[in-house]
């Protein structure tokens, strides 16, 4: 791994060193595998300062107002916002793996695909026709792209990666491992009222689903530019419009995003979210491991969505909601608290009950 | 009353750091629960341990909950506590 001075590193990431700056670090650690001279140990509670392994380390990474044993250390980086801090310095660890430009012997690149000289392109990787790809991507094996995509400069297509036929990638896109863009939507038709329509009025199944017909997607995918997908997340391409997700949006593994969703810019979306087609989601929306959005719901600017919670309805703009349904967040945990207290009260009305019938015993007695 | 008080504080000072995993020498009367970082759900936990312990029910509608100091918390139990015996 790269070597670094504790100065340089601290002024890098927007931290303050103290104690001797001169000394160099190799390698960022959890603080119980700090074994050698070279390693930084990231130190950033009480907690992780009783699991520091006692030898090695000269310096650490730590927080702005935590006490470290005096003389523990020669040196230290203090920074206000640890995994701020973590985001600035490991990509400073990170080896330089880029592979060498070219296309491998290996790939297959239609004819009329337009490919950058420098973009690395590796073996069993196919384009299609009138695909076009930008200066500095990196594609790896065994990834597919569909006639007429369209790639931004700096995009990193890891292994697996599959994109159908028109998607667009803005620069600078990350697609991990198995990420699938531009399936065909989920979307179909009877030719009468089926089971979904008409049960949406009573409790009973009033009709039967026959004849379903697929309804293709002729739309595109298209991805903004920072855009970053998890392993196994799956965009699928609009019916007739677009699914769009914009600029500096995050989506973590195993995330399901419909067709003709519209996802807005700097969105954080965790793993197992499911995204039903059609829905609206603002900007800088973040939405909690397993949520789960029911199509055609909207949700505002800013909206906070609490891990494992259904959305069934739209959500104004700077909302915090949780459960299922979706209520907001004091709502919510007033009902958690509720359940929790129905035992106690079941048992305090047990109680009183208990002291109303001996009242009423004691009246019925005739007085002596 | 200043010795009630002190178990009091020292039994929800186990009871957060019981249901946070957090070690209870970092919590104090001082603390917040938002300052010790304890995710939501924890918060709701805590609450109805809370309530288990000492046999009261806590308003569900303060925003002030999170962000007040465990000797607010404390100070809401007494009251309580004392309401219950006057």
């Amino acid at each position: 791994m790269p070597r670094h001075r504790l100065d340089a590193l601290a002024s890098q990431i927007g931290g303050r060193c103290e104690g001797d700056g001169s000394i160099e670090v190799d390698r960022p650690c959890e603080p119980a595998d700090a074994g050698s001279a070279l390693d930084l140990p990231l130190i950033f509670s009480a907690e992780a300062l009783g699991k520091l392994n006692p030898g090695g380390a000269r310096a650490a990474l730590t927080v702005e107002g935590l006490a470290l044993p005096a003389g523990r250390f020669s040196g230290l980086i203090r920074v206000a916002r640890p995994r701020y801090a973590l985001a600035k310095l490991l990509p400073l660890f990170l080896p330089t793996i880029r592979p060498e430009p070219g296309v491998h012997p290996m790939a297959i690149v239609h004819a009329t695909a337009r490919v950058a000289p420098d973009v690395a392109i590796g073996p069993f990787t196919q384009i299609g026709a009138d695909v076009e790809v930008a200066a500095g991507c990196v594609l790896d094996g065994n990834v597919t792209v569909g006639e007429r995509s369209r790639l931004g400069a700096g995009c990193r297509l890891h292994g697996g990666v599959r994109l159908g036929p028109d998607v667009v990638l803005g620069e600078r896109v990350i697609l991990h491992f198995n990420v699938c863009l531009g399936a065909d939507g989920f979307s179909y038709a009877t030719p009468e009222p089926g089971s979904i329509e008409a049960s949406a009025v009573g409790s009973r199944v009033q009709a039967r689903n026959y004849a379903i017909e697929r309804i293709p997607s002729l739309g595109r995918v298209v991805i903004g530019d920072d855009v970053e997908i998890g392993a196994n997340s799956a965009v699928d391409r609009g019916t007739v419009g677009d699914t769009v997700i914009r600029r500096g949006t995050k989506i973590d593994d195993l995330v399901m995003i419909g067709h003709n969703c519209r996802i807005g810019e700097d969105c954080l979306i965790a793993g197992q979210v499911g995204i039903a087609g059609s829905c609206q989601i603002g900007n800088r929306v973040v939405l909690g491991g397993q949520v789960g959005i029911a199509d055609h719901v909207t949700l505002g600017d800013d909206t906070m969505v609490m891990a494992s919670s259904g959305v069934g309805r739209d959500v104004g703009p700077g909302m915090v909601v949780g459960g299922t349904p979706a209520l907001p967040r004091q709502q919510f945990f007033e009902q958690l608290l509720g359940l929790a207290r129905l035992k106690r009260i079941a048992e305090e009305i047990g109680g009183l009950a208990e002291r109303v019938r001996g009242l009423e015993r004691s009246k019925d007695r005739p007085e002596t | 009353m200043r010795e009630v008080m002190s178990a009091i504080e020292e039994k929800v000072i186990e009871i957060i750091a019981r249901e946070s995993g957090l070690d209870r020498t970092r919590i104090s009367g001082n603390s917040t629960l938002k300052d010790l970082d304890i995710p939501s759900l924890d918060f709701v936990q805590i609450m109805f341990a809370i309530e288990e312990e000492f046999k009261i029910y806590l308003p569900t509608n303060d925003p002030r909950a999170e962000t007040g100091s465990i000797a607010g918390l404390v100070a809401e139990i007494e009251r309580q506590i004392t309401a219950k015996t006057a």
